[in-house]
């Protein structure tokens, strides 16, 4: 059984979407991390991440996103967070991440904050 | 060596009137597993089925198995350091509050002295720790550290119930 798996779409309008289905742990952080920056690194910074499979996301994982959100800002790009259940979403607010997160339920709006 | 099995203990108890829970469903449940991240998940889920029976609502549940996920991972990172050695769990639930214990016998490592105060955007990178334990200390009640005359590391949270 996989634990993470993480499927890329790209928007015709240059929005890459990446569905992270499964959980993000210590156990695949390694996977996760390369995959997010390995699609940074070929210039994608306009990133939005389906969460509608996400069952869990760790600490370490936030971090990471939050490090590579800061990196796309500075590029005029952005991650911007679509569709994220809500026990997790409760949490983010918890912890202030919905300050530098947008967080979207319509894929129109997500990819239209980015253009 | 690490045991590839678990070992389990569950004792139910109370009957206590009033309670804004079910009291048939106070359990104290304690058991053993290896420090390893592969094990995350098999914590994660046996967390998250006690906490479905105390009809916890789903983000209660959710903070709840972060800590105790968040907790184990520290405890591999830095009491284990990589080497082999086993985290005790215990969950007790009564019907004021969920009780979480969590013992290893890595090297001594207080989790509470690196609890940062903020999040700093600046600073939190793939390499910085602490925000896990930031996760905790906003999320559950109390928290707390003792070194045990055994050597032993224990963590103990609590969340308490929201009245309802």
């Amino acid at each position: 059984m996989k634990t993470l798996e993480i499927t890329h779409r790209m928007d015709k309008k240059g929005v890459l979407f990446l569905k992270v289905a499964g959980f993000i742990d210590a156990s695949n952080i390694n996977f996760f991390d390369r995959e997010l920056n390995s699609q940074m690194e070929k210039g994608y910074n306009k990133i939005i991440l389906d969460c509608s499979e996400l069952q869990y996301l760790n600490s370490s994982a936030l971090g990471i996103l939050l490090e590579a959100h800061q990196t796309a800002v500075k590029q005029q790009g952005g991650i911007r967070i679509l569709n994220l259940p809500q026990k997790i979403e409760k949490t983010f607010n918890i912890l202030g991440f919905n300050e530098y997160f947008q967080i979207f339920s319509d894929e129109a709006k997500a990819v239209q904050s980015l253009l | 060596m690490a045991e590839n099995s678990t070992r389990y203990s569950q004792t139910k108890k109370g009957n206590e009137k009033d309670s804004p829970r079910n009291s048939s469903k106070y359990f104290h449940l304690r058991f053993i597993v290896p420090g390893d991240v592969q094990e995350l998940a098999a914590i994660r889920d046996r967390v998250e089925k006690q906490s479905a029976s105390m009809n916890l609502s789903d983000e209660e549940a959710y903070q709840i198995v972060s800590a105790v996920d968040e907790t184990c991972t520290n405890i591999i990172k830095h009491a284990y350091q990589g080497k082999e050695g086993n985290i005790e769990i215990s969950l007790k639930v009564d019907s004021e509050r969920f009780e979480i214990e969590v013992a290893d016998k890595g090297i001594y490592f207080d989790p509470t002295l690196n609890i940062p105060q903020e999040i700093d955007q600046e600073k939190i990178g793939r390499q910085k720790g602490g925000l896990g334990l930031f996760i905790i200390k906003k999320t559950m009640d109390d928290l707390n550290y003792r070194f045990t005359m055994s050597g032993e590391n224990k963590l103990h949270l609590v969340k308490y119930f929201r009245s309802e």
